[in-house]
């Protein structure tokens, strides 16, 4: 599902002195099956961004195309587009709320008018997908869950739905390293496998330039960037000033280089940072 | 929808009102409750709402905002209305099949409807331009005499602070979880009672677990930090009262007295 957004502008409390602009003029296309990541810092308004993106906000103006349907229109039934686009906010386990982990995960199937089978199916089908043991755990409280399981039972909530847009808030906010390289792990493979379009809000920069296919920086409510990860993370100065950074390799390159004239910059992850560095140890000749 | 809810919340301008000191204004919609109640003629109404237009005039408060504050109460305003309306006793002034509307009831009707209004009117306004602390400040000084008699002043003041230091933040919570929910398909707005009441649950058990978590991290933090209330605590800001405020309790005890007065008279 390809996701089109034209001069999308979006208001706080319109009208009244808490008035506050937190998107203005947001232009950009995502593609279908397309991994991209969306950086910016605190308060920069990626969370209004994606609340658009499912019809939970609606903007002052601009339009909204999911696959051609414009979703700011009126006559546009809301829970059609949310079936279509899920959206997985920050801190997700903070909604969970059954009593066991699988009538928690079948509530959004639910909600969907399926067939009691097919709800049943896809709660442990997307309990498995997130990396847990279905049968160990589906009778169990969220609330008696780490706080990685919890996340993972929320995320399986979403994935459960089988939406063509997944959104990702922050997912792996406050994991430990392995729950955040399990998560993601996760996400990737769903990527390939159903060709699910993603949209991943992080802020590691190792993480975006490892997985998505491009990047969309927003710095104060408007795109300040977009482009394929090695584009976006060139720009390391204009990134820092907006509060932003490089995934540490970049960063390392970008100071060798200026030490040195002969080395290119642009490494993302340690693999290139490590060729590079090889070549120029073999005295840099096959550029 | 959630927007709407006024109650407690803090208009931040500056204005004639807001520097007023909160012992003063406290006592002013205290005494102001307390002559609604006492009143009983129009005259006398047109005199409440001649006051209270001007205050909210000095406030620079805007009057479609307070008045946006009546929405959540307007249905209690509306039963309170019809109740009164055809349950009081007295003189028929018209009638349609077992509803009976009587003089009496309709004077009643109108009169409980005008102090509801201007209660939550005249109450918004000392919440809208005074902020929570000042508030709480307020009560506190004005609980203090009441301590010797065991009235725990300190405490309930700290109580209160933190229960409209948290209203905002509820009201945020609830916003993002029932967008999550939404987000998984829940569908708030739709069905009968029933099939509605359900519907909180998957709002409602988050919400009280995280209630219930933030009272905990809050004591915590507290805690960490030595609080102490009571006796030894000293403030920053001490209240003052002013030549403005002493003008404005002048302008206060006159005015009330004068509608106590023809009440009595």
């Amino acid at each position: 599902m390809s996701i089109i957004v034209k001069d999308l502008t979006h208001i706080y409390n319109p009208k009244s002195p808490f008035e506050t602009i937190a998107l203005k003029n947001i232009c950009f296309e995502i593609e279908a099956g397309e991994f991209t990541g969306l950086i910016g810092h605190t308060g920069s308004g990626k969370s209004t961004l994606i609340q658009h993106l499912n019809g939970l906000l609606k903007a002052e103006s601009g339009t909204i195309l999911i696959n051609g349907l414009d979703i700011t229109g009126k006559e546009v039934k809301m829970n059609d587009v949310r079936k279509k686009v899920g959206l997985v906010f920050q801190y997700p386990e903070y909604q969970l709320f059954e009593e066991t982990v699988e009538k928690d995960v079948a509530f959004g199937p639910g909600n969907l008018g399926l067939s009691e089978k097919e709800i049943h199916e896809r709660a442990r089908e997307a309990i498995e997908t997130v990396g847990l043991d279905y049968e160990e755990i589906k009778d169990r409280s969220p609330f008696e869950l780490s706080g990685g399981q919890r996340r993972r039972v929320a995320i399986a909530g979403i994935i459960a739905m089988k939406p063509e847009v997944l959104i990702l808030d922050e997912p792996t906010a406050g994991l430990d390293p392995r729950g955040r390289r399990e998560i993601l792990e996760k996400i990737s493979l769903l990527h390939k496998k159903y060709n699910t379009t993603v949209l991943l809000i992080s802020h590691s920069m190792e993480d975006i330039a490892r997985l998505c296919g491009k990047v969309l920086v927003i710095n104060k409510g408007q795109i300040a960037f977009s482009g394929t990860p090695k584009e976006v993370f060139s720009q390391v100065d204009a990134l820092e000033s907006i509060g932003l950074g490089v995934p540490q390799m970049t960063a390392l390159m970008d100071k060798l280089s200026r030490h040195r004239q002969d080395v290119k910059k642009g490494a993302l992850t340690v693999e290139e940072a490590k060729e590079e560095l090889l070549r120029l140890a073999r005295g840099g000749s096959n550029a | 929808m959630l927007r709407d809810i006024t109650i407690g919340q803090y208009y931040p301008v500056e204005s004639l009102i807001h520097r007023r000191d909160p012992r003063l204004k406290i006592l002013a919609v205290f005494g102001f409750v307390i002559v609604l109640f006492m009143i009983d003629s129009l005259t006398n109404y047109v005199y409440a709402a001649g006051f209270i237009g001007l205050i909210i005039a000095a406030s620079k408060v805007p009057l479609k905002y307070i008045l946006k504050g009546l929405k959540p109460i307007f249905l209690i305003i509306f039963f309170t209305f019809t109740i009164n309306m055809f349950l009081t006793r007295g003189e028929i002034i018209y009638k349609m099949g077992i509803f009976e509307i009587t003089r009496e009831g309709l004077h009643q009707a109108v009169f409980m409807s005008l102090r509801l209004i201007f209660l939550i009117i005249g109450t918004s306004i000392l919440t809208l331009t005074t902020s929570p602390i000042e508030l709480t400040d307020g009560i506190e000084r004005l609980l203090n005499p009441f301590r010797r008699i065991g009235v725990p002043a300190h405490e309930l003041a700290m109580m209160m602070t933190i229960a409209l230091r948290f209203i905002p933040t509820i009201l945020e919570e609830t916003d993002k979880i029932m967008k999550a929910q939404m987000a998984r398909g829940a569908d708030f707005e739709s069905g009968n009672i029933v099939k509605r009441a359900k519907s909180l649950i998957p709002l409602l058990v988050p919400l009280f677990i995280g209630a219930f978590r933030r009272a905990d991290d809050l004591a915590t933090a507290m805690e960490a930090r030595c609080y102490r209330g009571g006796k030894s605590r000293t403030r920053m800001k001490q209240l003052k009262f002013n030549k403005g405020d002493f003008a404005g309790s002048i302008l206060m005890v006159l005015f009330y007295g004068y509608l106590v007065f023809l009440r009595i008279a």
